[in-house]
């Protein structure tokens, strides 16, 4: 009796198993339903996108100064669809190294501004772009607005100063301290633009001027109207500061009791030019 | 002939006569009892077992109360003029009004222009946040601790009281942040939510 009823046990376990395994072997009853969004049946316009208009290309206003930075300002970008609200979630100025093509670098950013400032490029030139941004990756970007540097360099006297007047040899070694050996005078000089190079014209009572070794008599081709000699300008980093020198020897150029006039003339990569002069004397 | 052959001639035929009887009297034998069959007479009785109505069930499940046969379109599922960042989100209710347990899976599709870009997510016992309409439109589902994976998840759904008050399904339907410029200005998007139920076995 008891061989039987395991036998049968084990039969059922076995079917029972088979049957849970192959999933085929049950029938079962399905239902679908669909759910579409949208106020009807196969709507397809239940979800349309919004899009960003072109900000205005920007205008760049005058430079104030030789250093200054720029001022770029634009139009908004219209928003279209949205929320109640809906505006830009940036702006972004980008500075590129050509008309057309070339390549582009950040210049300045906004949030909602329109208006933004930035250095200006020591190549004395570029061109400028608005890109306004919606979300991660929506931008829309203006067309080029093109800048030139149209504002000489700017420079200071170290020594000697305007108006000054010393006995020759406190000035010479006035002018030996501040400038170094091998420099009758000497200053800063300072753009947005890189500077490319300075020079000076140097002259003194008797309308005698300085070659950059000696005084020579008026006559001499140095002396002429409006020429100017090749001064020195030490390169340093940024390119747009600069220190110039007048080249030759401070107690030879400062011997006697005389007026001088110094005009110094210094030229940026964007080819503008600006001539300072001061007058100083020496005494005896 | 020899006298040796004649007895074995005799011995054969003997036994072929013993074997002969022996074939007639079976096939005699079978005869007869076929025959007097009809012979023989039996009692017998018969009873017939009716049973008593026998249906089958029902696997029904229902959308906000339709059948969503072809489609339920959700009315308040829409968003136009999306931009990145924004979302709508709806709840709908699913129901088991029929009699077997089912589970049932929701799988997501998309269409049109826009519906590439589309993020779907759905989340289960949520409700909506807000019936946004200020920049950004930013509706969502308020819990997200059980999300349903598009053609993955499997929720079981008893009938009876269970059924009938349902399960509450949250859609949130949203142009990611950070989609692609070239989405602007699409016209057509679409998404289908499409639930599948399938009995539950014992």
């Amino acid at each position: 009796m008891r061989r039987p009823a395991l036998v049968a046990g084990v039969v059922t376990g076995v079917v029972t198993l088979v049957l849970s395994l192959v999933g085929a072997a049950w029938a079962v009853f399905t239902d679908t339903a669909s759910v579409v969004a949208g106020p009807a049946t196969g709507s397809t316009t239940a979800f349309t996108s919004g899009s960003l208009g072109v900000p205005g290309t920007p205008v760049v206003a005058s430079q104030p100064s030789a250093t200054g930075p720029l001022a770029l300002s634009w139009t908004a970008a219209s928003v279209t669809g949205g929320g109640t609200g809906a505006t830009p979630s940036g702006y972004e100025v980008l500075r590129w190294s050509a008309a057309t093509g070339g390549t582009s670098t950040i210049a300045c950013t906004t949030t909602t501004a329109l208006t933004c400032n930035t250095t200006a490029p020591t190549s004395g030139a570029a061109w400028f772009t608005v890109r306004a941004r919606i979300g991660g990756a929506w931008v829309r970007e203006s067309g080029r607005a093109a800048w030139t540097d149209t504002v000489g360099p700017s420079t200071t006297f170290t020594q000697p100063t305007n108006g000054l007047s010393l006995l020759a040899g406190a000035l010479a070694a006035n002018v030996a301290t501040a400038c170094g050996a091998g420099a009758v005078a000497c200053g800063t000089a300072s753009d947005s633009s890189t500077l490319v190079s300075a020079q000076y014209r140097l002259t003194r009572t008797g309308g005698q001027c300085w070659n950059g070794s000696a005084w020579v008599g008026s006559g001499n081709a140095a002396c002429a109207t409006g020429v100017y000699q090749a001064g020195t300008l030490q390169t340093s980093t940024p390119t747009t500061t600069s220190v110039w020198r007048v080249p030759g020897t401070a107690t030879t150029a400062y011997s006697i009791l005389a007026s001088h006039t110094l005009a110094v003339r210094l030229t940026d990569a964007a080819g503008n030019r600006t001539d300072t002069s001061i007058t100083f004397s020496t005494l005896l | 002939m020899s006298r040796g052959e004649h007895r074995a001639g005799r011995s054969g035929s003997a036994r072929t006569d013993r074997l002969t009887r022996a074939a007639l009297a079976a096939v005699v034998a079978v005869v007869l009892l076929l025959g007097a069959r009809g012979t023989f007479a039996f009692w017998t009785d018969r009873a017939t077992v009716t049973s008593g109505p026998i249906t089958s069930g029902s696997l029904d499940l229902t959308v906000d109360g339709a059948q969503g046969v072809p489609s339920y379109g959700k009315a308040a599922l829409t968003l136009s003029g999306m931009l990145p960042g924004e979302s709508v989100a709806e709840t709908v209710v699913v129901r088991n009004v029929g009699s077997a347990p089912f589970r049932w899976t929701a799988t997501v599709t998309r269409g049109g222009d826009l519906g590439p870009a589309l993020d779907v997510q759905l989340y289960l016992g949520s409700v909506t946040t807000g019936d946004d309409t200020t920049y950004p439109r930013t509706e969502g589902c308020a819990t997200t601790t059980t999300p349903v994976v598009s053609g993955t998840t499997a929720t079981r759904l008893d009938p009876g009281a269970v059924g009938a008050a349902g399960q509450t399904l949250c859609i949130r339907v949203a142009l990611p942040s950070a989609v692609d410029n070239t989405y602007q200005s699409r016209t057509t998007g679409s998404v289908t939510v499409r639930l599948d139920a399938t009995q539950a076995l014992p």
